[in-house]
């Protein structure tokens, strides 16, 4: 599979899979955070204006706690910030379990040095460089950023093939190599989706538009558990 | 067994345990069902594993797999959450953990203290000697600034900082924005192989010891030193813990003591972690005490160095003694 899960033993002896999340989509993520501090920096400055210096008070005591405190916060009663939550991404242990306090403040204290110099060029290449996208702060808090999937459904997604029944087992990862072609045939081309099938036509004796339209009654079937 | 007749068989059970997650996760309301459900929780999950390991040995239709897996990936980050109870975990903390961590490191904060207090007491008799001296630090705009706050004759009402006392509450919040702020960068720059840890500590020492010295040679001792006693204490010996724990996460890079840097930096964090948490508190602390404390004037300056002292005394105290065994 050309995905970047990492994959990790329970005690219960089975192989939970994290989907790492990467930088790309984790800088948008902090954008959108960034935004969101931003409109709330000026909206209460303006209020806090009325105050004079109480209100200056009020407003360093505000950028302090936003600037340290408003991610580790987030990330450990919500799962993350509201700019990670609408990327569909959250924040867990290294071990697929909540984040603890220790490790969100650890991470989020360490973000000053994963900053540096300028827009987390520090972080950018340290992602860049293991295998589980971490930044510094994640490396030392034992955390992981993932994707949140969405809910699961046993026989949710109506098939417009008609099921047809594989002529002999796949294995599980052939069944979701099959899904995923159904799955993604609306990113890809049809001249690519037949490319595709065609490698199939030693093993199903068909090719082109037919190919693909059998297959897709294969995958039809692996769907609606109809065995 | 067929998929179909598993997937019948077990979906009831599969729906319940959704629903207690759904529950346990907050976006369900927890009735009576739940009460009944919840002490089950830990057998039930297990037996959701089973469900999985099953389906994936007996190649069941991806479809299924996926389902299965997100009901034990939820349920696996509940049942293993750490959720110590947060009150009792933060006294414990106060009473014991955090100066029990703090002597654990002594070697750190010893050498972070001397990176500090050394700098401090040469610039400072530097500047108390020579008042040119701290000129070679601070730009001519800066020492204006300081010189300007603390002059005795531009002080009304004996304000030691010559300002409103509305003025207070605004300084509080700067305080507490910019020194607890310098502590946590202090600790992150500490990732840099120690370097940036050790800059903050020389750079703060220098700093601190060149203004007093240089206020001492100007004579502006009454308005100074009573102002600074009060949160002293606090504020200097946390600047020193947060440099003991910035030291620590750079070592642990440069001595990785056997194990992988990975590691031995995921380690050092976990042994730090205590010494920031509470230097932030204490600074935190040193705030209130600046901001309503050390600005309040009338105050003889007997009761300000007195209380100073005692503050030096208590904080030592604490630090070396709270959560002894015997």
């Amino acid at each position: 599979m050309l995905d970047s899960s990492i994959s990790y033993e329970t005690p219960e002896g089975i192989q939970i899979q994290l989907p790492i999340a990467g930088p790309m989509v984790r800088s948008l993520a902090w954008f959108i955070d960034f935004l969101i501090r931003c409109v709330i920096y000026i909206m209460t400055a303006i209020a806090l204006s009325y105050l004079g210096e109480v209100g200056q008070g009020i407003m360093l005591i505000g950028l302090f706690f936003s600037e340290w405190l408003y991610p580790t916060i987030f990330e450990v009663l919500k799962g993350g910030t509201p700019g990670k939550m609408l990327m569909g991404l959250y924040v867990t242990m290294d071990d697929g379990t909540a984040l603890t306090w220790q490790a969100g403040l650890t991470r989020n204290l360490l973000r000053a040095v994963d900053f540096l110099p300028f827009l987390y060029i520090t972080g950018l290449i340290c992602t860049l460089c293991n295998r589980q996208f971490k930044r510094i702060g994640d490396l030392v808090a034992g955390s992981l950023v993932v994707y949140k999937e969405a809910d699961k459904q046993l026989n949710s997604i109506e098939s417009t093939h008609l099921p047809k029944a594989l002529p002999f087992p796949f294995s599980a990862s052939e069944q979701r190599t099959l899904l995923d072609f159904q799955d993604r045939q609306q990113d890809i081309s049809g001249g690519r989706q037949i490319e595709l099938a065609n490698v199939l036509t030693p093993v199903i004796n068909c090719e082109n538009q037919a190919a693909v339209d059998l297959l897709n009654q294969y995958a039809a079937w692996v769907r609606g558990a109809g065995k | 067994m067929k998929q179909m007749t598993f997937e019948s068989k077990n979906q009831k059970f599969w729906q319940e345990f959704s629903m207690l997650l759904d529950q346990l996760e907050g976006i369900e309301i927890k009735d009576d069902n739940f009460t009944s459900n919840w002490p089950k929780f830990p057998a039930h999950y297990r037996k959701m594993c089973q469900f999985l390991s099953a389906a994936q040995s007996r190649q069941y239709s991806p479809i299924l797999i996926d389902f299965l897996h997100q009901l034990v990936l939820r349920g696996h980050r509940h049942l293993y959450r750490q959720k110590p109870a947060m009150w009792p975990a933060f006294a414990r903390f106060i009473s014991q953990g955090f100066p029990q961590a703090l002597r654990r490191e002594w070697r750190v904060w010893l050498i972070s203290s001397c990176l500090f207090y050394i700098p401090a007491f040469f610039m400072g008799l530097m500047c108390y000697f020579d008042s040119e001296f701290l000129y070679s630090l601070v730009t001519y705009e800066q020492v204006q600034q300081v010189e300007y706050m603390y002059d005795p004759s531009n002080i009304t009402l004996a304000r030691p900082e010559g300002r409103e006392s509305d003025s207070d509450f605004m300084m509080f919040g700067f305080y507490i924005f910019n020194n607890v702020g310098i502590d946590f960068k202090t600790y992150a720059s500490g990732l840099l192989f120690g370097m940036g840890s050790i800059f903050f500590m020389i750079f703060n020492g220098l700093f601190i010891g060149g203004i007093a010295g240089h206020l001492t040679n100007k004579g502006y001792i009454e308005t100074f030193w009573p102002f600074v006693a009060g949160h002293s204490a606090l504020e200097l010996t946390a600047a020193t813990i947060a440099g003991a724990a910035g030291l620590k996460l750079g070592y642990s890079l440069i001595n990785p003591k056997g194990f992988t840097r990975a590691l031995a930096l995921k380690q050092a964090g976990i042994d730090s972690f205590p010494l920031i948490c509470g230097a932030g508190l204490m600074t935190f602390l040193a705030a209130f005490v600046e901001g309503f404390w050390s600005a309040t004037p009338d105050i003889p300056h007997l009761i300000k160095y007195s209380i100073g002292i005692a503050a030096w005394l208590a904080v030592f105290s604490y630090l070396l003694l709270a959560g002894r065994k015997s």
